[in-house]
């Protein structure tokens, strides 16, 4: 309000001595430039500029010391895609993705559905399963190679308890990107629940009073409002999971290194062995692009969805 | 759906509850809910709690001790020989000199060039938008061969700045912001034009002030998002007194093998700030969340 009276008197002072476009052209173009420049040169030189190169880079033969970098053409990609170890890493990551997507979404929308009932406690319930949202993936890591220890580990002793049979967990190929999944699943749903919770929160009040002014029972008003008023929230939540799991590699790195025989080997796992251990910095560039293309395929999903916003 | 007010993620208030319905099925339902949040809040506790009880147990009890969970005699051997033996002091100061550098950087970058596309008018805006629109859709992980090359080619490579840069560029603060300030009306830059303010006078009296909650959240977020930073560090970094807290105990599996005490200590020592300041800032840092990941 303060700032309304203060325009107010301000028009009154100068009116007639200021026209509204001189008041827009006081500035010269050249103090917009200095305030955008600085970060508009760090996108180039951090962001575009080692993008294209990362293109023109897959095109070469690009030992890093080495003093020439011939040209190779499109021999990396064609080496990639009958490359065995490639196409596991690519079927890896895609299965470590599916796992996160069919459990770590709805059981997320479950507990943000069970948080916005407005029990008591809900504060400390949120608290508690947002908890793994804020701790690092390396500290997860570390602590979950310990409770899948085969011998000693909390998750071998609640099922040795019961008289099960006792898991490998990361040591054996069957269950090791399981085991990555199941965790990372644990790790991430705090923060879908959070974002399904604004969701939630987003859905005026009125249309539930109104339902059941109309008479609609729990499950209607769930089924006829929630579920879709939801839906872009839901959706954005699929596609943002889809593309953070594609990124997937801290938890191989430090629980698995990629093992055992290559089970847990992912596309971003790969890309830092061929680049930064085998130093064949063409063909890691081509895995890098690759991975691009994958993730722009799903952006774009996103995007076009992006416009059509639910509205009240 | 340009910012998350703090109502949005109210947690213990709201929509009123409906009363009409039988008392006995909401008394059930609402035990079921309980009984269902009690778990999962367990699960995603107990973890932590088992592993600080562990690294609490001297190493030759840890595996005898097993069934115990609390242990009898709690010591602070493994945090005072883990501490001892590596240079936790020197990569907790890396980290924290990483993560409010480029926290410091981030919101004053983001926030003067956000100001900018959202209100300036001049030549190139449309183009430097699409630069922030562009790049937020390339993983990080397409620019690392090229960006490694680039900071070796400048002779950078074993410093912060290297590390940095990375994390200042990142375009999702700039969107953010622009989105945030263009949600301010146009009247309110106009009268301040009128009263004299600069462009830039303009942006420290007013944008700023009003962006207080923006700012805190992209704050506490970017800070989240470099504390546990590993992938950019690890290649960029061949020497160990440089590492980040995270790369640093991230590489310490290999050596410490089955000395689970130790390790565990490091961890706990490398989560305890996080979640100390999470538990102070709850809802700070579920905004930022909702925020980023709602919007980004």
């Amino acid at each position: 309000m303060a700032q309304s009276q203060g325009l107010q008197r301000v028009r009154r002072r100068f009116s007639g001595y200021i026209s509204d476009a001189d008041v827009r052209n006081s500035d010269t173009d050249l103090s917009w430039y200095a305030l955008v420049l600085p970060k508009a040169i760090l996108f180039a030189a951090i962001l575009l500029v080692p993008f294209i190169g990362a293109f023109y880079i897959s095109l070469h033969e690009w030992a890093p010391l080495a003093q020439e970098h011939p040209f190779v053409g499109l021999d990396n990609y064609v080496r990639l895609f009958n490359d065995p170890i490639f196409w596991n890493a690519i079927i890896n990551t895609a299965g470590y993705s599916f796992a996160l997507l069919v459990f770590d979404v709805p059981i997320a929308l479950g507990l943000a559905l069970l948080l916005n009932m407005n029990l008591r406690g809900t504060k400390f319930y949120s608290a508690a399963i947002f908890l793994p949202v804020v701790t690092s993936w390396v500290v997860v890591s570390l602590i979950w190679t310990w409770l899948y220890n085969p011998e000693y580990g909390l998750l071998n002793t609640i099922i040795g308890s019961f008289g099960l049979p006792r898991l490998a967990w990361l040591q054996s190929s069957d269950t090791a990107l399981a085991s990555i999944a199941l965790m990372s699943v644990w790790k991430h749903i705090g923060f879908n629940m959070v974002i399904f919770l604004a969701g939630l929160k987003g859905i005026p009040d009125d249309f539930y009073e109104a339902a059941i002014v109309d008479g609609a029972n729990r499950w209607e008003r769930f089924r006829y409002i929630t579920l879709p008023l939801l839906k872009p929230t839901t959706f954005f939540v699929f596609i943002v999971t889809l593309i953070f799991s594609f990124r997937v590699y801290t938890q191989v790195y430090v629980m698995t290194q990629g093992g055992p025989v290559r089970s847990t080997y992912t596309i971003v796992y790969y890309f830092w062995q061929a680049g930064f251990q085998q130093f064949e910095m063409g063909y890691a560039s081509a895995i890098a692009v690759v991975l691009f293309l994958i993730v722009f395929g799903l952006s774009i999903l996103q995007q076009r969805t992006w416009g059509d916003d639910v509205e009240y | 759906m340009t910012t998350l007010s703090t109502d949005e993620l109210e947690f213990d208030d709201g929509r009123p509850t409906v009363e009409h319905e039988g008392s006995w099925y909401d008394t059930l339902a609402k035990g079921v809910a309980h009984l269902i949040l009690l778990t999962a809040s367990a699960v995603m506790t107990i973890p932590f709690i088992w592993a600080f009880f562990t690294s609490l147990k001297p190493e030759n009890e840890i595996f005898t001790t097993i069934k115990q969970i609390i242990p009898s005699d709690p010591t602070f051997i493994n945090y005072v020989n883990v501490w001892m033996q590596n240079p936790l002091d020197r990569w907790i100061l890396n980290s924290l000199i990483l993560a409010v550098g480029v926290v410091f950087f981030t919101l004053l970058l983001d926030t003067l060039a956000g100001y900018a596309l959202a209100k300036g008018e001049f030549k190139g805006k449309s183009l430097v938008y699409t630069l922030v629109i562009g790049t937020l859709v390339i993983p990080p992980q397409v620019v690392l061969v090229p960006l490694y090359l680039e900071m070796n080619a400048i002779n950078w490579s074993n410093t912060y700045w290297a590390i940095m840069v990375l994390y200042i560029a990142n375009p999702f603060g700039t969107f953010m912001m622009r989105q945030f300030f263009l949600g301010i009306p146009d009247s309110l830059i106009e009268a301040a034009r009128m009263d004299g303010c600069s462009t830039f006078q303009i942006y420290t009296r007013i944008m700023l002030p009003l962006a207080k909650p923006a700012l805190s959240s992209l704050g506490v977020f970017t800070f989240i998002f470099v504390w546990g930073a590993f992938l950019w560090p690890l290649v960029i970094l061949n020497d160990s007194a440089m590492y980040p807290l995270q790369v640093g105990i991230g590489l310490l599996t290999g050596r410490y093998g089955s000395q689970w005490g130790q390790l565990l200590a490091a961890v706990i020592l490398a989560a305890l700030p996080v979640i100390a300041a999470y538990l102070l800032a709850q809802r700070t840092f579920m905004e930022g969340i909702a925020l980023t990941g709602g919007k980004g």
